[in-house]
């Protein structure tokens, strides 16, 4: 059950900010080019296709508070509020309890589901979105978005980002609903054709094809090759975090993947099996060791628990290190999850 | 001229009817509001009872409870039981002041609790000095055999630690002992209609206490079942204890003492 905003544990942030700069901009120095890339594009607004605006919104909305994300949340929250949300509406959200739309309340089921995955979420969950009307390319693109949410709520979480105060404000005071009328347009989604140019292929394709076409999903394409092609952690580790967060999950065409990828790097499919039963190795090197020990906390956790992980993994293999491995976490959850849909 | 007296009548009646018309609708307009406000306040209790009950039920037992209001749902679990009991407490606390054993034994708790957690099991019950608790049954894990025996090792670190606090108090130091045990249990809220509690129930169980039962016989502190030892592979440095009889059990059975983790030796970093 979510915990509302106040309920939610939040510890100091993980990398210690410095006084000229917000924390958004100084953390974009710091990440590798591909997280780098992936995390800037979050806060451009939705660019939507097939799904109606106000859905894509509400489930980015719940999943963030699902993920108890007190940096998204907060931020979704006060967007609810300037894109037209009355606050009556997003408590109505928050606490799932007397929503009259029926399509409303599937979705945000749908996207808290998703975002929990305890239990998972299957294929009948999403057709169910379909046979109360909406489009199965909406449905995919809601897909897409919730687990797009379950990324960003990851990253701001590992990193405990401090609350963004700035946008959290403004829709309060006498001129929230002005700046609303303005700054509605800014934060809202956009509505925009499919994007013509769209190719879903390479790594974990058959999984990011449950995000349809759609420009979360070029997205989600994106960042799969974005982290594939980093050579900050070697290939075989990025698959071994994939296949044990599937394992985890009961994601079965997501650990197929990882175990097809890690077959490619001369990981055997029984050397992979006992290894996914055992989490060991004599094969696995003491930085593997390390970052799927804590890999296993990052699929369902207490915000402020995995912050305190998060901080000892920090200590264990420097920041260079540290910040790849959450970007690794943060994409493995997305793609582990995305694919629990399509079984 | 004579009408317009009925007139009058008429249009005082029409005034009093629609008064009375206006007070009812009124009355109903704030029934319905009073009706919706509780509403509204009973589907709020509801959530935050659901959200504080999922801190020790299984998500999907709760929503479960939450969609279908079935109390007695339960569901067939694959899980790990480890059973902890402190040897000779009770003599020790005959002889120590009552506020000294409670302070001892909630110390004892504390830490215990921490080590249990810190692997991803949930205390599901403390009993006089002993703590029963359960891997695998609150949410999906695939390691909750080797996460009981790390929690079990953690333990017996955890309780040196805490046995050296207690010397530099003057205080005896404690010992206990620990069975482990995995299988299949059913899962779900038992007792009566003003208490009711989460917990697994079968033979998974009573096998874990037992074994606990076993560490004064056989020695050891930290005792699991050969079940176990067949899902942990080498991962574990363990001795053979003979076979032993145990109660419901037509034949002996074969448990091994835990020892440590065997580390294997790591391959070089790419």
């Amino acid at each position: 059950m979510a915990k509302l905003l106040h309920e939610i544990e939040w510890s100091e942030p993980l990398l210690t900010p410095r006084p000229d700069i917000s924390p958004e901009a100084d953390l974009q120095g710091r990440l590798s080019p591909w997280l780098r890339k992936a995390v800037g594009s979050l806060s451009d607004p939705d660019r939507v296709s097939h799904a109606p605006l106000h859905l894509m919104g509400v489930s980015y909305f719940v999943a963030s508070q699902e993920n108890a994300c007190r940096y998204c949340y907060g931020m979704a929250r006060a967007i609810m509020k300037i894109v037209g949300f009355k606050e009556k509406q997003i408590q109505d959200l928050e606490h799932e309890a007397t929503l009259a739309d029926g399509l409303t309340r599937l979705v945000v089921e749908f996207a808290r589901k998703l975002a929990r995955s305890n239990p998972s979420p299957a294929r009948k969950d999403q057709e169910a979105l379909v046979a109360a009307g909406l489009s199965e390319e909406a449905a995919c693109e809601i897909a897409a978005n919730v687990v797009k949410a379950c990324f960003a709520n990851r990253i701001s979480t590992f990193l405990a980002l401090p609350p963004n105060e700035a946008v959290e404000k403004l829709p309060d005071g006498l001129f929230g609903s002005i700046r609303g009328l303005f700054l509605g347009r800014k934060f809202g989604g956009r509505r925009v054709p499919p994007p013509a140019q769209f190719r879903n292929e390479g790594p974990c394709a058959r999984i990011i094809a449950a995000a349809g076409n759609n420009s979360s999903a070029a997205w989600l394409r994106e960042l799969t090759d974005g982290w594939f092609s980093s050579q900050l952690l070697p290939n075989r580790s990025k698959l071994l975090i994939l296949a044990v967060i599937a394992r985890q999950l009961g994601s079965q065409l997501c650990e197929e993947e990882a175990t097809d990828g890690l077959a490619r790097e001369g990981f055997g499919p029984q050397e992979t099996q006992s290894l996914l039963a055992t989490l060991n190795a004599a094969s696995m090197t003491n930085l593997e060791a390390t970052l799927l020990r804590w890999t296993r906390e990052t699929v369902w956790y207490e915000p402020r628990t995995i912050q305190n992980s998060t901080r000892r993994l920090l200590a264990e293999v420097g920041e260079q290190r540290a910040l790849e491995a959450l970007g690794n976490a943060a994409v493995c959850n997305t793609l582990a999850r995305l694919a629990l849909v399509r079984q | 001229m004579s009408l317009f007296p009925t007139l009058l009548v008429l249009l005082a009646a029409a005034l009093l009817a629609c008064g009375a018309l206006g007070a009812a609708v009124a009355r109903l307009q704030r029934q319905r509001r009073l009706l919706g406000q509780r509403l509204e306040q009973s589907a709020r209790e509801l959530d935050r009872l659901q959200r504080s009950f999922a801190r020790f039920a299984p998500a999907e037992l709760v929503e479960r409870i939450a969609t279908e209001g079935q109390l007695a749902s339960g569901e067939r679990r694959e899980v790990t039981v480890l059973f902890a009991d402190l040897r000779d407490f009770t003599q020790l606390s005959e002889r120590l002041d009552p506020a000294e054993v409670l302070g001892m034994l909630n110390g004892y708790f504390q830490a215990m609790t921490a080590s249990i957690q810190s692997h991803h099991g949930h205390v599901t019950r403390l009993m006089g000095d002993g703590i029963m608790s359960v891997f695998g049954a609150l949410e999906r894990n695939p390691w909750h055999v080797q996460d009981a025996v790390e929690a079990a090792l953690d333990m017996r670190e955890s309780l040196a630690r805490y046995n050296e606090s207690l010397q530099r108090r003057g205080l005896p130091p404690l010992a206990f002992g620990v069975g482990i045990h995995c299988g299949a249990v059913i899962a779900g809220l038992v007792g009566s209609e003003t208490m009711q509690e989460f917990t697994v129930l079968g033979d998974v169980v009573n096998v874990a206490s037992r074994v606990e039962a076993l560490t004064r016989r056989l020695g050891g502190d930290i005792l699991v079942t050969e079940d176990v030892r067949a899902v942990l592979g080498d991962r574990f440095l363990m001795a053979a204890m003979p076979p032993a009889d145990l109660k419901g059990k037509s034949r002996p059975i074969l448990t091994w003492a835990v020892q440590s983790l065997a580390l294997p030796a790591m391959a070089a970093e790419r």
